[in-house]
């Protein structure tokens, strides 16, 4: 453990660092007025970062080979948890996408992400990679997808494919199969268009292309994100002086549309260096899942990459209208306790295999 | 170990040893990780030039797209103030508050209710109902002024709207009411305020795009619109009348004692100065309240002194005798041989009391105002010649005051269809001709103020943020000659003395000419009805004001114009002579 604990990467801890004051910064600046008796959201994010930094250091504490021999119970016991939120929420009100635990509410499809990540890991790591891999790993992904993709929510179900595919790719699916799954996917577009996707998905698409047709409805906040990143310039307006984001144009501003935030306060220059740290944060990934001596940490590794590329890309995508909208926070930095929590434990497993490469190379 | 990577990499070559192959999947595997490292390169870098679009190249493209400035109206400019010819406040907007009350928010509402209850007027039990009733919103003062406003608005209670409410108020209450006149709120009205309505109005807010562009309240709430704007608006202009509030008051006092006394049932007494032009009163009974004129009927807010049209009567006879003068048709020493009838153009005139006086001069004409006199001093005119002195005058088309209610008169000419020989000699003595009491009294200061037409003016002089712009009297001809005029100016007080001793004031000398019109009728004229009225000016050598008394239909012996209209003009002229501190004429000359 002391050993474990000489290895620790402090850059790794000290980037999440970064980016979570940045972000609890950028809140504080971009929260709304709470509702009455409740804490300001700032307060309610340093505690989630509190939670979170705790489950990143357990989840980094425990060894992540012994959570192996616990992976089928996490998967199982995942799966079940979605569809009793499914069932609960066929019956009670609506989507029923939280369940409360304590005085919180977390997003048991936050949860299964991590889920995934270690049962593709485990499963990838322990056999060779053939159509049989890649099939099994595909139904292993597709059950809590499908199930999430239900409740609904398009984003995360998604997010686990994106997941499932980084990790397939790093395992070593060849090129043409590569290339045969995209000319796949773009064949089944105009069926997923008409057949999978909901009514509220497909406007939200469609205003997506032009969000001027509608620019004091859907596409409201489209308009109002892009006015807001265009008025902070190079430079931007300045620390708590955006105009956009202080006077409320914005809805979600301090969840899904923080980054439009910082490119309108602190401009180009902030908002470039925001993307940069994530990149910093991924290069970093990225290098311990290369040194990684065993193929089950790799995985790991590789899956947490690939959740936080997914959302990062598709939250900034969404803030500067490259992505049609969707509920995508950006990681480790919007206002949220599921996702920051979910992305803690996730960076705490790869600091758990970062810990632990060393061991094998020197013993 | 490598095992696990058969699929990937199946053995292309048998002789190939496990280390190579490891090697060689050691490659992929590094391979793969420069693939993805590219490839989020790659997207961050799609990403930052995205921003880099947005926040530097097409900057002012997207900037434009904030259109949705929301203009706040500004508050509405304050309308101007229009005085008196001194500087007196006539009509002043002023903020009156519409008070309202939210009740959730009011903690403890007896309290409250016991507080504002003297302040606003009701009672403590009613107020208690209303700051307790499940609204909203409860509106508990209309119009409330200014003071109750702001102690409400001062008072730290969240509850209260206040809004704020301009409106025009009178500090004279009904004085020169019909001069002043009102608008409402569709900009329609009478009267100044709606013939000067641009000048007195403050300047429109100007809201054109880019800059500014008017948004929907609802949409404006629906999406927050803001920064606001706020338009500088442009406060009205003052106008500063030629109206005395003196005068004005002393008139209609005076009018109003006369209407009583003499049982008439309206009246008009204009008082104007004949050197300028100026009106320095014009008074009218009935009036109306302009502060609160929602239930006058609307016949009453014409001004008749400048909209009515009638026969002047005797009074008009000054006309035709300066014209006939003028034109030299007749001497100044002329003598007439009064029968008490003469014909002219197949018709019979007589006299008042249908009486013949034998040999008569100017003086006695006037005096006794004769109507077979001034009949056959017209006749000596001549038809165009008379009806071009008619013109000279300004009768038959507009003074010019400013108001486009103004009516022209009527003016029978040969060949209009109307016109009969005999009107020549009815039109004499102010029969079959209708005038406007501004025209009349503008036609008789231009028979004693020396031959000057002036142009009756009620603006002296507008106040244009500061910048005081002065009118100049105008001149619109020259009906008669001086020497006609000078003449005109002793004989009208020679012969004022003669009868009309009802006119006649201690002290000073005045010259006028009393008019006792009969009413028009289908078929005729009226058996009793009349028109009394009297013109008068003071004083005699240096004429200071002409006044116009009219008085319609006033009862029994009261119904000529020197038992009702002369002596009301004595009453006034003498309050007026005081006012203009204008000595005695003994002091004033023997001073010279």
């Amino acid at each position: 453990m002391r050993r474990a604990l000489n290895a620790f990467d402090y850059a790794l801890f000290g980037l999440v660092l970064v980016i979570m004051t940045f972000g609890v910064l950028m809140i504080y600046s971009a929260q709304p007025a709470p509702e009455d008796g409740q804490m300001p959201f700032v307060t309610r994010q340093l505690i989630w970062i509190a939670i979170g930094l705790t489950g990143m250091l357990i989840a980094s504490a425990i060894d992540y080979r012994l959570l192996g021999y616990f992976v089928r119970f996490f998967y199982v016991a995942i799966v079940v948890v979605l569809v009793v939120v499914l069932a609960l929420g066929a019956t009670s009100f609506g989507a029923q996408r939280w369940f409360s635990i304590m005085f919180f509410t977390i997003q048991p499809s936050e949860l299964s992400k991590l889920v995934l990540i270690l049962t593709l890991a485990h499963y990838l790591g322990n056999r060779p990679f053939d159509w049989q891999a890649l099939l099994v790993s595909f139904i292993l992904t597709a059950i809590p997808a499908g199930l999430i993709f239900l409740q609904p929510s398009l984003s995360v179900a998604l997010s686990l494919f994106a997941i499932w595919a980084g990790m397939v790719f790093v395992a070593g699916l060849p090129w043409r199969y590569l290339v045969g799954a995209g000319v796949t996917a773009g064949a089944a577009i105009p069926f997923i268009w008409t057949q999978v996707l909901q009514e509220y998905q497909r406007r939200r698409v469609l205003i997506f292309l032009d969000p001027l047709a509608d620019p004091l409805g859907e596409g409201y906040n489209l308009v109002q994100s892009r006015i807001a990143i265009g008025s902070g310039g190079l430079w931007g307006q300045g620390y708590m002086h955006g105009s956009q984001s202080q006077l409320g144009y914005l809805r979600v501003r301090h969840t899904d549309f923080i980054f439009t935030v910082v490119a309108e306060e602190l401009g180009f220059v902030g908002a470039v260096l925001l993307i940069a740290l994530f990149a910093l944060l991924l290069w970093r990934l990225l290098g311990i899942a290369q040194r990684a001596t065993d193929r089950y940490g790799r995985f790991i590794v590789v899956g947490v990459m690939f959740m936080i590329f997914f959302q990062v890309v598709v939250n900034i995508g969404v803030n500067v209208g490259l992505v049609p909208p969707t509920g995508v926070v950006l990681p480790l930095f919007s206002y949220g306790g599921s996702n920051l929590i979910t992305m803690s434990i996730g960076l705490g497993l790869v600091q758990n295999v970062a810990m632990r490469y060393k061991r094998f190379t020197f013993e | 170990m490598f095992r696990y990577e058969r699929w990937h990499r199946p053995s292309r070559d048998a002789d190939e040893t496990d280390r190579e192959r490891l090697a060689a999947l050691v490659l992929t595997r590094q391979r793969r990780i420069y693939v993805m490292l590219a490839v989020m390169a790659g997207v961050f870098a799609v990403l930052a030039w995205r921003l880099f679009y947005w926040q530097v190249l097409e900057r002012d493209t997207v900037l434009a797209m904030r259109p949705l400035t929301r203009v706040q109206p500004a508050e509405q400019a304050p309308r101007g103030t229009i005085r008196d010819r001194n500087g007196y406040l006539l009509a002043i907007d002023t903020t009156r508050y519409n008070i309202g009350v939210s009740p959730n928010l009011i903690s403890d509402p007896e309290a409250l209710a016991a507080e504002i209850a003297p302040l606003i007027g009701r009672s403590e039990d009613e107020l208690k109902t209303l700051l307790t009733r499940d609204d909203p919103y409860v509106r508990i003062a209309s119009m409330a002024p200014y003071t109750v406003g702001h102690t409400l608005a001062n008072m730290e209670t969240p509850a209260f709207v206040i809004e704020p409410v301009i409106l025009r108020s009178h500090p004279n209450g009904t004085l020169a009411a019909h001069v002043l006149g009102f608008v409402n709120l569709d900009r329609q009205g009478y009267g100044l305020e709606r013939t000067f309505a641009d000048w007195l109005e403050g300047s429109a807010i100007v809201c054109e795009p880019p800059t500014c562009r008017v948004v929907s309240d609802v949409v404006a709430e629906e999406v927050k619109l803001g920064p606001r704007v706020f338009m500088p608006t442009r406060d009205g202009v003052d106008l500063v009348l030629t109206i005395d509030r003196t005068i004005q008051f002393m008139a209609e006092q005076e009018l109003q004692a006369a209407i009583e006394l003499y049982g008439a049932e309206s009246g008009t007494i204009l008082v104007l100065d004949p050197k300028s032009g100026d009106v320095l009163a014009m008074a009218n009974w009935p009036t109306y309240d302009p502060d609160n004129y929602a239930n006058v009927p609307s016949e009453r807010f014409i001004n008749p002194a400048i909209s009515e049209q009638y026969e002047p009567g005797s009074t008009f006879k000054v006309i035709t005798v300066a014209s006939a003068l003028d034109a030299e048709a007749i001497a100044p020493d002329m003598v007439f041989n009064d029968t008490g009838a003469i014909e002219v153009g197949g018709r019979i005139i007589k006299n008042w009391d249908e009486k013949g006086r034998g040999i008569v001069n100017l003086r006695q004409i006037l005096g006794y105002s004769l109507n077979t006199a001034t009949a056959w001093i017209n006749t000596q005119l001549g038809v165009e010649r008379f009806l071009a002195y008619v013109d000279a005058f300004g009768f038959g088309k507009p003074t010019g005051i400013g108001m486009p209610e103004e009516a022209a008169g009527t003016v029978k000419r040969p060949g209009d269809g109307l016109w009969h020989p005999s009107d020549l000699g009815t039109n004499a003595f102010g029969q079959g001709i209708a005038v406007t009491p501004i025209q009349m009294v503008r036609a008789f200061a231009a028979v004693i103020n020396g031959g000057n037409l002036v142009r009756p003016r009620l603006i002296r002089a507008v106040v244009d943020h500061g910048r005081i712009l002065e009118f100049e009297p105008q001149v619109d001809g020259h009906p008669i000659s001086p020497f006609t005029a000078h003449y005109m100016q002793t004989l009208l007080a020679d012969a004022v003395e003669l009868e009309t001793r009802t006119a006649l004031i201690d002290g000073y000398r005045i010259g006028g000419k009393t008019g006792t019109a009969q009413v028009p009728i289908p078929g005729g004229y009226h058996k009793e009805d009349t028109i009394a009225s009297f013109i008068g000016y003071a004083p005699v050598d240096d004429p200071q004001f002409v006044i116009l008394v009219k008085l319609d239909k006033p009862k029994g012996e009261f119904r000529w114009g020197s038992q009702s209209a002369a002596p009301t003009f004595q009453r006034l002229a003498r309050r007026v002579l005081t006012y203009l501190n204008i000595p005695p004429d003994r002091l004033r000359l023997s001073r010279r």
